[in-house]
């Protein structure tokens, strides 16, 4: 149980996706200009990524990594070359389900989303979700508490920025740092708050 | 072996897999079955879920305009929509309609997909003008090398109640045409040669629609007048990118033959009122201008009238002698054709240069500029030369009105 707990925490803050390891900056960038379409991202996130994760695990261990088809009297044989475009249309058909659960319960969100919720399918945040947790060997457990915990990372990490963006429409900013400017400025700050993490991390 | 084989097995039941499982939470989720939509308060149609409002109306035979096609740029499919089904205002719409507009529920018919019950105000003449009627072309002749005039004979029951400035749509059907099969009247056959225009092709494999102004004079009655400029692709790509679609297809049609068309439509109208009217143009740009200028002179107005018409070289230049001849008979009208870069052998004693630069000449040494109306047509560059012309002039936007062919 505390193994699961340190996994997420770690997943959400020391690992943290977009301030740690920079995967998804395109669209942490884009859509933290306002605080509820950050929210809406962050929740959006944290929903593929919590199945996404799990769903290429039992894709993975089922069908794609050496030794799976042992059952059937083929030990060696070994599929795993085919995880990236087997976890790509996973998230695909993922992303295209939230896109219809959006449109029919949260019609406003989803609006607000645009384009940038079929984007998630190319997202690399969540496709290095899948890949850290074939990487890292995780279990089945872990990869549900592994994408939650990314995700929410995720979803913290982006609020806030958009917290900080929206507070920023009053700020006298110099023409040039307007907009896209200041926010990977702030990214880079916030980054370095979350180095503090890792270094909580180490020194226990 | 079994490793490709095996693969190739996997990974088709993994997609074909996902997209069972996506149609089916689609049936699950997005309810199917009809909407209604009244319109006008009128009329009351039921249509399918998530299809473009545009299709709706144009199937229902009411015949908004659309010149662009539906792509959202053109602005001419304005209606009206109240509730929910409409969804919120795309990006599109945001870029072409004004904040007044969208805090009016205005939208634009082609950017909007109903997902539900709504209600739709369209200008009610359009709901009068009906669906498309046939014509036939009483003549066609060529004017410039790239601009054709095309006279249509309405039907009887359409009575001409045009105002001057309105445009029609007209549709072609699928057609293919190779140009080198195009006759042209000797003094076009040249400049066409050179610039390659004979070697266009161009097909269209169904029908479509885009707007043309009426270029009526009073006494073209009971017909409708059009300027057709040839939509040419860009220098020197002449045999990649094919022309446009309509006005190839109206460079091929031939007295007697029929046309589709509907309207009249439009909102580019001379307003009413005593001030001097100062009307620019250029290309068929022509066509709402010259409809104006003589439906005001006919109605024996007294407001003055400047024309200022820019054309590139004296063979581009056309209606040139009737204006002329109007100059002579109306003492207040005045005609100011201006060639930017007049040919050699054209022996051009008026004014050369672009023609916002001969308007900024006459306009500095005018009383008072800003007391007079603007009327723009013409080329995209063309307006926005002019439009900076008329600030510096100290024109307010108000006094200014322009139609850009939905650039
Ligand atoms: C209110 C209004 C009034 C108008 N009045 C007039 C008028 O009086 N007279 C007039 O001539 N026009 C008028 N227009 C413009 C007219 O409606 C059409 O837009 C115009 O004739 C071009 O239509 P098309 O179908 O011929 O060209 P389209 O098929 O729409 O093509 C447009 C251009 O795209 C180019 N093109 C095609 N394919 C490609 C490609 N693959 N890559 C790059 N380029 C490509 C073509 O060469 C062409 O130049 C008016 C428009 C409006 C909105
Ligand atoms: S048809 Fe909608 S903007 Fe042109």
């Amino acid at each position: 149980m505390t193994d699961l707990w340190s996994l997420f925490l770690s997943a959400a803050f020391v690992d943290n996706m977009p301030l740690t390891l920079f995967l998804g900056l395109c669209t942490f960038l884009a859509l933290s200009k306002r605080p509820e379409s950050a929210l809406g991202l962050g929740i959006a996130m944290t929903g593929v990524l919590g199945v996404t994760v799990p769903l290429n695990w039992l894709i993975y261990r089922g069908l794609l990594a050496p030794g799976a088809w042992t059952w059937a009297g083929m030990p060696e044989l070994d599929l795993s070359y085919l995880s990236l475009i087997a976890f790509i249309g996973v998230i695909a058909a993922t992303v295209q389900l939230l896109e219809m659960l959006l449109d029919r319960f949260f019609p406003a969100v989803h609006a607000s989303f645009g384009v940038f919720l079929p984007l998630l399918t190319v997202q690399c945040a969540i496709l290095a979700g899948s890949l850290f947790m074939v990487d890292r060997s995780y279990g089945f457990s872990e990869s549900v508490v592994f994408g939650l915990g990314s995700g929410l990372g995720f979803a913290v990490a982006v609020v806030m920025l958009g917290a900080i963006r929206g507070r920023l429409a009053y700020a006298d900013l110099p023409a040039g740092l307007r907009g896209l400017g200041i926010a990977f400025i702030l990214t880079g700050l916030m980054s370095l708050g979350f180095a503090s993490f890792a270094q909580m991390a180490m020194s226990q | 072996m079994t490793e490709i084989l095996l693969g190739s097995l996997v990974i088709m039941g993994l997609v074909v897999g996902l997209a069972m499982g996506l149609l089916a939470f689609r049936s699950r989720l997005l309810p199917s079955g009809d909407i209604g939509l009244d319109v006008n308060d009128r009329m009351h149609l039921r249509a399918k879920r998530g299809v473009r409002l545009l299709d709706v109306l144009h199937g229902f035979d009411i015949p908004i305009p659309a010149a662009c096609g539906g792509k959202g740029t053109c602005g001419l499919c304005r209606v009206t929509v109240l509730g929910d089904g409409a969804g919120t205002p795309q990006a599109t719409e945001r870029g072409v309609l004004s904040p007044r507009e969208r805090r009016a529920h205005v939208r634009l018919a082609c950017q909007t997909t109903l997902s539900g019950d709504c209600a739709v105000w369209v200008p009610d003449g359009i709901l009068s003008a009906g669906s498309g009627f046939a014509c036939t072309v009483a003549s066609a002749r060529m004017l410039a090398p790239l601009i054709r005039e095309i006279v249509l004979n309405m039907p009887d029951d359409r009575l001409s109640t045009f105002r001057a400035g309105d445009f029609m749509q007209i549709t072609a059907p699928a057609y293919r045409l190779d140009f080198a099969t195009l006759e042209l009247p000797e003094p076009f056959r040249e400049p066409w040669e050179i610039a390659g225009w004979s070697e266009m092709r161009v097909s269209s494999e169904a029908a479509v629609t885009r707007a043309y102004s009426l270029a009526n004079r009073p006494e073209d009655a009971g017909t409708a007048v059009f300027n057709i400029r040839l939509a040419v692709p860009p220098p020197g790509r002449e045999t990649e990118i094919p022309p446009g679609l309509v006005s190839s297809w109206l460079f091929t049609v031939n007295p007697g033959d029929s046309v589709t068309a509907s309207g009249p439509f439009g909102d580019f109208h001379v307003r009413p009122g005593t001030r001097e009217m100062i009307f620019v143009g250029g290309g068929v740009g022509m066509a709402p201008l010259r409809a104006m200028i003589h439906q005001e002179l006919a109605g024996g107005t007294d407001r003055r009238i400047r024309y200022f018409y820019g054309a590139r070289a004296a063979a581009d230049l056309f209606y040139s002698e009737e204006f002329e001849a109007l100059a002579r008979q109306h003492k207040h009208f005045s005609w100011r054709p201006a060639l930017s870069d007049p040919a050699p052998g054209d022996r051009w004693t008026g004014a050369s240069g672009f023609i916002h630069e001969i308007l900024q000449a006459e306009m500095t040494r005018h009383a008072s500029p800003e007391e007079c109306e603007y009327y723009l047509c013409g080329p995209p560059v063309m307006i926005s030369a002019v439009l900076a012309t008329l600030q510096r002039l100290g024109v307010e936007p108000d006094a200014i009105f322009y139609d850009d062919f939905g650039a």
